[in-house]
């Protein structure tokens, strides 16, 4: 080995065709960091810096250097040049290859986030092999100059090579060869190393793959994947999607441990079936979700001056199938995260610290993510906003969301004549339009299919400011507050009292007709105006809001459901799917039928925290307080939950489809 | 006395790092951070660079650790203990319009003076206010060469390559969470430019040229525009690609330097403030510290280009002239005569 070592002598070009192959690399690099730059920010939608001035966009993408996220983004791309140009031992091929990257990835980031505000992501490798259907969608004259461009590249690199590769070679073309390394043995070292690095991120798990972005001063945008690569640039949001802590393995995981849980709960789910029906067939399952939706009588210290704004709810509650306080895991906002859990029956309480977005962490690399959607033909979801947020289009493709309806919708627009406010002309969409078109999709739906639909209302969305509803009388008493707290808080007690009013005509609309309806409505989250609420003491308080699951004559008459509708008075967003089938008398996979022994035996989930629990009378109780009962079905929920999320699959198809 | 090329490169070298430290020490970092930035990535090294020169490998252990102690020990431990004491007449005789005093009181200083360290940091005895200021590069140069002597007695150029990674890696370790004694962790990151200095001594032919300089160019202006070269507090959010920005910068100077050699004018006047580098480092640093030039400028001038050239332009005569004050004060007493030679260190 030794004699080995010391026979080959690692040599490779000379110091300053090192620093000139440096100088290459580094401009390209550079370049290609303001030019991946640019197509974030020269978009429409405008956010943040985003600008169709051509010259404020580039001098923005250019002041994008100055941030240390992006020397992430020119160390990559440096690191890929010389894998390449090693690769190929060739400069002007070399330069003509990772050109057609840079342009490819400018052109897909480009079209993507002019498409949806949102850049490539890991998950999205899995269209790649579209690539047909991929370029249709691009820009025409763009796709043009871009084949343009990568033929004329190559082109001038074939003719530039064959110009070096000359007999009778001049000063230039020798400096340039003398760049190239000629020792096989030290182009593969090179071509390991870099490829080693490059490929880390993909071998790498979350953890560590956090803490490398976090030494480029990596700022997390967890709601946002859009403005997340704007802070950190495209290849940084790219590569902090590659892989996330979903879920920690439960003890006791194994092959074995989820062959008798199937069994176990397919037996169960029989027991219960015995009393159900198989009668989804022309029902409507419809889930309301209200945003930043809380009575504010349960605001502690809060008085206001006007009629109850909350009666109409408050009556629904007391009619309703099921009614309570959900427990929220968000505070002023986390919208989708609430909206996840209440569509698959997972609390976020059980899934790793660090999974914080199931939309953008779990659901596209999730081996199977079932919902509730599962269950229906029919499943549509409108949000009268635009409908980038949260990854929520590729998290809705993959859990089966066949039409998503919002504001800047191509195939699926949310139609204008519903974009109406209350009001002030600049509020939000109002919940009395949103509910007609809902209305509008539960009456026009095919008395065949069942119907899954769900409504994201936009109406009491943040910002709240003074004079939002110019007619409003609603004023606040108590307590007293500084700044412009009093506006905001009265505007949203208006917003709030519009909400309630609309809700009960649209449940008296739902009632007289013939469709089966079975309603989910939830409040998602407080809002963020309760400043005098000192959270550290109102930690439940401040993540309660109103829910309930009511039923129209057509679907009462359907289920003979007998229930009490305080049966969960306190409830996770994860319960909704067990209740919503209770309530409908529906048949259960083995799946569901562990759901509802869950909503039966289990307190509910405190998804604020994590080990905690409100019991029925509103009692916080810790893990180590259950029983050993109920322990062990906790424990039998997470192997399921970690089975499906993260783990190894054991479980079948049959688990969780009929 | 007849000097070689590197020796005329190494004086130029230490002028440059003087004048750029100047820059460095007045320049409001704030303000005009990439230009901070990118002085940092050339300063340190290039003065840690300086030092691993200097550094005989001929000598032996002990001769060679006596003469680190002359050079950068008892400088430090001479000004510190004057600031410190000046700190205390200006105290006593309420002298601060027109003298800074940088410890609350003697005992103070006297404490970051024995811990060496620069600003207030976590040290081993926990939390310390006070700092000895810019006078913790001495102290980092005392023990950076005590570690170099010891690592360029390794004759596998490999194994001396690999102790420094090493050692590099523990220095950003520690200084995230720690300050240890004596500025350690400063020089522990600096030892790659210091191996290279001692290196550079041995080298034969370099073929570094105008690509080089390019290409240090390029290099520090993408590090520069987000992050520097912290040295005091051994901090650069990534230390591989810091470590790897120092050197190539340090190259790129490097370059300019010897190419400047040719001019023989240049060349005396570079040798000339170069010259001593160490005194150079205490006589500056004592003004610096001591003495608010830039109240003084402020007062008369318009903050801006101009009045921070002439602060700069005033910091580099008086030091250097001062600096030659003190040589010949010490010739004098220590008897010797003559011309003043211009090696950058005696």
């Amino acid at each position: 080995m030794k004699k080995f070592l010391s026979r080959k002598q690692f040599s490779g070009p000379t110091f300053n065709n090192w620093m000139k192959f440096l100088i290459i690399g580094l401009v390209l690099s550079v370049l290609t960091t303001v030019v991946l730059q640019f197509a974030m920010y020269f978009q429409i939608w405008g956010r943040f810096d985003q600008t169709l001035n051509l010259g404020q966009a580039v001098l923005t993408s250019i002041k994008f250097l100055t941030r240390a996220q992006a020397l992430f983004t020119i160390v990559t791309c440096l690191i890929l040049f010389i894998f390449i140009v090693v690769l190929v031992n060739r400069l002007f091929v070399g330069i003509a290859i990772y050109l057609t990257i840079a342009v490819v990835t400018f052109i897909a980031e480009y079209m993507k986030m002019k498409a949806r505000n949102e850049p490539i992501l890991f998950s999205d490798m899995s269209e790649v092999t579209a690539v047909g259907g991929l370029t249709q969608m691009v820009d025409k004259n763009l796709l043009m100059l871009a084949i343009v461009g990568i033929v004329v590249v190559f082109v001038g690199a074939g003719l530039l090579e064959y110009w070096l590769h000359r007999k009778r070679s001049g000063r230039f073309a020798e400096s340039i060869k003398r760049m190239m390394i000629k020792q096989t043995g030290t182009r593969i070292a090179i071509l390991l190393v870099s490829f080693l690095t490059l490929a880390s991120p993909f071998i790498a798990n979350a953890d560590q793959n956090r803490a490398l972005l976090d030494h480029f001063k990596y700022q997390w945008q967890s709601f946002n994947t859009g403005e997340d690569a704007m802070l950190n640039g495209p290849v940084m949001t790219f590569v902090s999607n590659i892989s996330s802590v979903i879920m920690r393995q439960p003890s006791g995981y194994s092959q074995k441990s989820m062959a008798a849980l199937q069994k176990k709960y397919t037996k169960y789910s029989e027991t219960l079936n015995k009393t159900r029906q198989d009668n989804l067939k022309g029902q409507t399952v419809a889930y309301i979700l209200s945003e930043s939706l809380t009575d504010p009588d349960d605001v502690p210290g809060l008085k206001y001056k006007g009629t109850d704004v909350f009666k109409n709810i408050k009556q629904i509650q007391k009619n309703a199938v099921f009614s309570g306080k959900m427990l929220s895991s968000g505070y002023g906002g986390g919208t989708a995260n609430i909206e996840y859990m209440t569509l698959a029956g997972f609390p976020l309480a059980t899934y790793a610290p660090e999974m914080v977005v199931p939309y953008t962490q779990l659901v596209p690399v999730a081996h199977d993510v079932p919902t509730i959607t599962n269950l229906f033909q029919d499943r549509e979801v409108i949000h009268p906003y635009v409908g980038t947020f949260y990854n929520r289009r590729d998290a809705y493709k993959k859990i089966g969301i066949q039409k998503f309806y919002t504001t800047d919708g191509k195939q699926y627009k949310y139609p204008e004549k519903y974009v109406k406010s209350v009001g002030s002309k600049n509020n939000y969409p109002a919940d009395k339009y949103s509910y007609k078109y809902l209305t509008k999709k539960i009456t026009s739906a095919n008395n065949n299919q069942s119907q899954f639909i769900q409504l994201m209302t936009m109406q009491n969305h943040m910002p709240y400011s003074a004079n939002q509803y110019p007619d409003s009388k609603y004023k606040m008493l108590e307590p007293a507050v500084t700044g412009n707290t009093k506006e905001t808080v009265e505007s949203y007690i208006a917003g709030v009292h519009y909400t309630d009013v609309a809700t009960k005509n649209l449940i008296n609309k739902l009632e007289n007709i013939s469709r089966p309806v079975t309603l989910v409505f939830y409040g998602d989250h407080w809002p963020g105006v309760f400043t005098f609420v000192d959270q550290d003491k109102q930690q439940e308080r401040s993540h309660e809001t109103d829910y309930f699951i009511y039923q129209n004559k057509a679907a009462r008459e359907k289920s003979h459901a007998k229930t009490d509708h305080n049966q969960r008075a306190y409830a996770s967003p994860s319960d909704f799917p067990a209740l919503a089938l209770e309530a409908t008398n529906s048949k259960l996979t083995p799946f569901y039928a562990l759901q509802t022994k869950v909503t039966k035996e289990l307190p509910a989930f405190a998804n604020y925290t994590r080990g905690e629990f409100v019991d029925n009378n509103g009692h916080t109780l810790k893990t180590k307080d259950l029983t050993k009962k109920q322990k062990k079905l906790l424990h039998e929920f997470k192997l399921v939950q970690y089975d499906l999320s993260s783990g190894k699959h054991y479980l079948s198809k049959s688990f969780t489809k009929h | 006395m007849v000097m070689n090329n590197k020796d005329r490169t190494i004086q130029i070298l230490s002028s440059f790092s003087f004048m750029m430290l100047i820059f460095i020490s007045i320049i409001n970092p704030q303000n005009h951070s990439i230009l901070y930035h990118f002085f940092t990535w050339l300063t340190w090294p290039t003065i840690f660079f300086i030092a691993g020169y200097s550094i005989d490998v001929n000598l032996k252990i002990g001769q060679s650790i006596f003469l680190a102690v002359k050079r950068y020990l008892v400088p430090y431990l001479s000004a510190g203990l004057l600031m410190i004491v000046m700190n205390k007449v200006v105290q006593l005789l309420q002298l601060s319009t027109w003298l800074n005093t940088p410890f609350p009181a003697m005992r103070t200083g006297l404490k970051a003076l024995l811990y060496g360290n620069g600003s207030p940091v976590v040290t081993i005895f926990g939390f310390f206010d006070t700092g000895i200021g810019l006078l913790w590069l001495l102290i980092a140069l005392f023990t950076g060469t005590l570690l170099m002597i010891f690592i360029s007695k390794i004759k596998k150029m490999f194994w001396a390559v690999l102790i420094i990674i090493l050692l590099g890696r523990l220095g950003f370790y520690l200084a995230t969470f720690i300050q240890i004694p004596w500025s350690l962790e400063s020089a522990l990151i600096a030892l790659p430019f210091m191996l290279f200095g001692v290196y550079y001594q041995k080298l034969d032919n370099w073929s570094a040229g105008p690509a080089t300089v390019l290409a240090a160019l390029i290099v520090d202006l993408t590090m520069s525009a987000s992050t520097g070269l912290d040295m005091i507090v051994a901090y650069t959010p990534f230390w591989i690609l810091g470590t790897l920005t120092g050197l190539i910068s340090l190259a790129g100077v490097i370059v300019v330097a010897s190419s400047l050699i040719k001019n023989s004018a240049l060349t005396n006047l570079f040798a000339k403030i170069g010259s001593y580098l160490s005194l150079n480092l205490v006589v500056f640093i004592f003004i610096n510290t001591m003495i608010p030039i830039n109240n003084y400028i402020g007062g008369l001038l318009p903050t801006g280009m101009l009045s921070f050239i002439i602060i700069w332009l005033i910091m580099l005569i008086i030091s250097t002239v001062i600096k030659f004050g003190l040589v010949k004060i010490l010739k004098t007493f220590s008897g010797q005569e003559g011309e003043l030679d211009e090696k950058v260190f005696k």
